[in-house]
């Protein structure tokens, strides 16, 4: 193992860049779908 | 065995189940037409071609060896990694000319450039040998990915290697390229922040950037942290040498076609961008982000060794980076980082799936199989070619031990004995078909003999790699120009069209003349109207006086390549609290605004006329994809 050592980290930054990619994918579509 | 919990797994599907998805809806853009299929109907602007060039070339076995290189190496270990600035030059010239060609594919412009039997030999050879070799490089990442899964859940081998392929060709398989390069942006994303997060935790867990060096002079070894770090000049394992020959290989190589083993999945990505400008910028930005990506994986390998500076086995060191991640986040960001290794990986092999169905879709069938397949036909080819790649694929994966030796021979032998022609194809006119055959021919013997059979019978001395190149070049030399000379140059008709078509850089004299002389380009010379000037550098441009190579493109070209070194080592200066890095970052970040001001003008006025004459050239090169020449 390598010698060194909350709720934010665990959770909500993975659900902001969740977010950021669903907010991505539905603009793509949207853009390049017209 | 890591620590995975169920908050973990929540996330990794949860990423898995959008890029998926994401990708696979494209599916109703991709059944349109072979252009759709293959190049999203060259219609992509500039930051979609270059989230999927730094996309495509981050897999997962890439953290693996530049951890390796980095912590036996320290940053002159980053100069391996380097070879991928052959797009620093190759954008403002490679991907100019090849998009005006409106090739599909390498293989197809071997026929637009060259003429006659020599072509097709070309393009045939070519096509089969990409592949085959896109069947390889698949087999070769999704067993790297297997050893991934066996590190960290103890799966058998073949787990890895076989079920990320199979939830990539969902999604390739219904979508094609549309779905390649919406899921590489997609993967982009998750695997920049991953990138981030998991650098900067090893910098902070090591103690910060201060500790960091300090670490290093207090174990002896301050000379990790020199990049020019030369072993000597010829000898040791880092010679001048074999640094002067890189940079070589990796600067000038941005003149030809083929220089890099890279260029044949670029090459698609230049050909579906929207217009010149947009490629341009496209591959430009594509290698930037590859390079800067670089420099934050090398900072966190240098806390890695400083928390670990024991390890002697290359194969757990390589290790490193992803330690870094597994060991060091928290529950949640794990499901995240293993999303992001999931993501690296289905980027590179939807790339490679949908590459290796276009060869054999557009160079095999389309041209030599079935000329008058309809579009719909096209699309069903491409599809089933994907698939039997993907079984090909699993095939190559499970004896990958066994070649991997004859693997890296054939990679090295397609980057050294043919870079020369490589670029002469693109440079000069006299090169013909013949020439460039010849020197593949060559190429084959020549390496053989040079590698393995000559030191086999001690008649030579086992060359370092950095000598074989010279080496080879000079005897390659010896059968391609003879070849060229005692051959016809390719038919002046064939010239002419190609080069109205692309406006090649470098020896084109007489075919420019002759151009002229058929009134199908106009003699710049006697340019007529006032040109503004702004410090030199020209500010408006008529379509024809863009087409020329001028002094601002040669500032663009000599500037690229410095600019890159800035970002890639200012960038790790900075992230190590170096102050001198901030000069070097802020220096490469205005060289690349002086460029986009250099350029800008000239690719706009260069885009516009060649979409002006697109539609009647896509016209041309279907004809004659159909055998009826135009």
């Amino acid at each position: 193992m390598i010698p060194a050592e909350g709720f934010f980290w665990s959770w909500i930054l993975p659900a902001l860049i969740f977010g950021v990619s669903l907010w991505a994918t539905v603009a793509l579509y949207r853009r390049f779908s017209r | 065995m890591i620590r995975f919990g169920s908050i973990d797994i929540f996330w990794t599907s949860l990423f898995l189940l959008l890029m998926v998805g994401g990708a696979f809806w494209f599916y109703r853009l991709a059944r349109r037409s072979e252009s759709d299929f293959f190049l999203a109907g060259r219609g992509l602007p500039w930051w979609l071609p270059a989230s999927s060039v730094f996309s495509t070339h981050t897999a997962t076995d890439t953290p693996m060896w530049i951890t390796g290189v980095i912590y036996k190496d320290g940053l002159r270990g980053l100069w391996y990694t380097f070879f991928s600035a052959w797009t620093a030059i190759g954008a403002f010239v490679a991907a100019r000319i090849f998009r005006r060609s409106l090739a599909y594919t390498q293989a197809e412009w071997q026929s637009l450039r060259f003429s006659g039997l020599g072509a097709e030999l070309l393009r045939g050879w070519m096509a089969g040998w990409q592949v085959f070799m896109n069947m390889f490089i698949l087999g070769w990442v999704g067993i790297a990915m297997g050893k991934v899964g066996e590190l960290v859940f103890g799966w058998p081998v073949w787990v890895g290697l076989i079920v990320p392929s199979l939830i990539t060709a969902i999604y390739t398989l219904a979508a094609g390229y549309w779905g390649v390069v919406m899921g590489d942006f997609l993967q982009g994303i998750v695997a920049v922040f991953a990138i981030l997060l998991v650098s900067l935790v090893g910098v902070v867990a090591a103690g910060g950037p201060g500790e960091i060096t300090g670490k290093l002079v207090e174990l002896g070894q301050e000379w990790r942290l020199d990049p020019f770090a030369f072993t000597g000049v010829s000898d040791g394992d880092f010679p001048m040498l074999w640094w002067l020959t890189m940079l070589v290989i990796a600067v000038v190589g941005g003149f030809g076609m083929g220089t890099s083993i890279d260029w044949y999945v670029e090459a698609q990505r230049i050909q579906s961008a929207k217009t010149v400008r947009d490629a341009t910028y496209g591959l430009w930005a594509g290698g930037a982000i590859t390079l800067i990506r670089n420099a934050f994986w090398a900072v966190s390998i240098l806390a890695f060794f400083v928390m670990l500076p024991d390890i002697k086995d290359t194969a757990v060191s390589e290790l490193g980076w992803f330690r870094l991640g597994f060991e060091l986040l928290p529950m949640g960001l794990i499901g995240v980082f293993f999303g992001a290794i999931l993501a690296i990986h289905l980027s590179t092999i939807s790339s490679h799936l949908n590459l290796g169905a276009l060869y054999f879709t557009r160079d095999l069938y389309q041209r030599y199989l079935n000329p008058e397949a309809s579009e719909q036909k096209l699309v069903v080819v491409g599809r089933w070619t994907t698939a039997v790649l993907l079984i090909g694929s699993f095939f190559y994966g499970m004896m990958m031990e066994e070649i991997t030796q004859w693997l890296i021979f054939a990679l090295w032998l397609m980057s050294a004995g043919i870079w020369l022609p490589n670029i002469l194809q693109v440079v000069w006119w006299r090169f013909n078909a013949w020439g460039y055959l010849a020197a593949w021919m060559a190429n084959l013997g020549v390496s053989w003999l040079v590698v393995w059979i000559l030191p086999g019978f001690n008649l030579l001395p086992e060359l370092p790699d950095h000598i074989q190149f010279w080496l080879l070049m000079a005897l390659g030399a010896c059968f391609f120009l003879p070849a060229t000379f005692l051959t016809k140059p390719e038919p002046m008709d064939r010239l002419v069209q190609y080069y109205v078509m692309t406006r090649p850089l470098g020896w084109w004299g007489p075919v420019h003349r002759e151009a002229v002389r058929r009134g199908l380009i106009e003699e710049t010379k006697k340019e007529s109207g006032p040109v503004t000037r702004s410090m030199g550098i020209r500010r408006s441009w008529t379509p024809e006086a863009a087409q020329e190579w001028t002094r601002e493109d040669w500032i663009a070209i000599l500037l690229s390549p410095l600019v890159y070194t800035g970002l890639l080592f200012g960038l790790v200066q900075v992230l190590l609290m170096q102050m001198e890095g901030f000069a070097l970052l802020g220096a490469a970040v205005i060289g690349t605004l002086i460029i986009y001001w250099v350029i800008d003008p000239k690719l706009k006025a260069v885009s516009e006329e060649f979409e002006a004459g697109q539609a009647r050239f896509l016209d041309e090169v279907e004809a004659r994809s159909r055998w009826e020449e135009a």
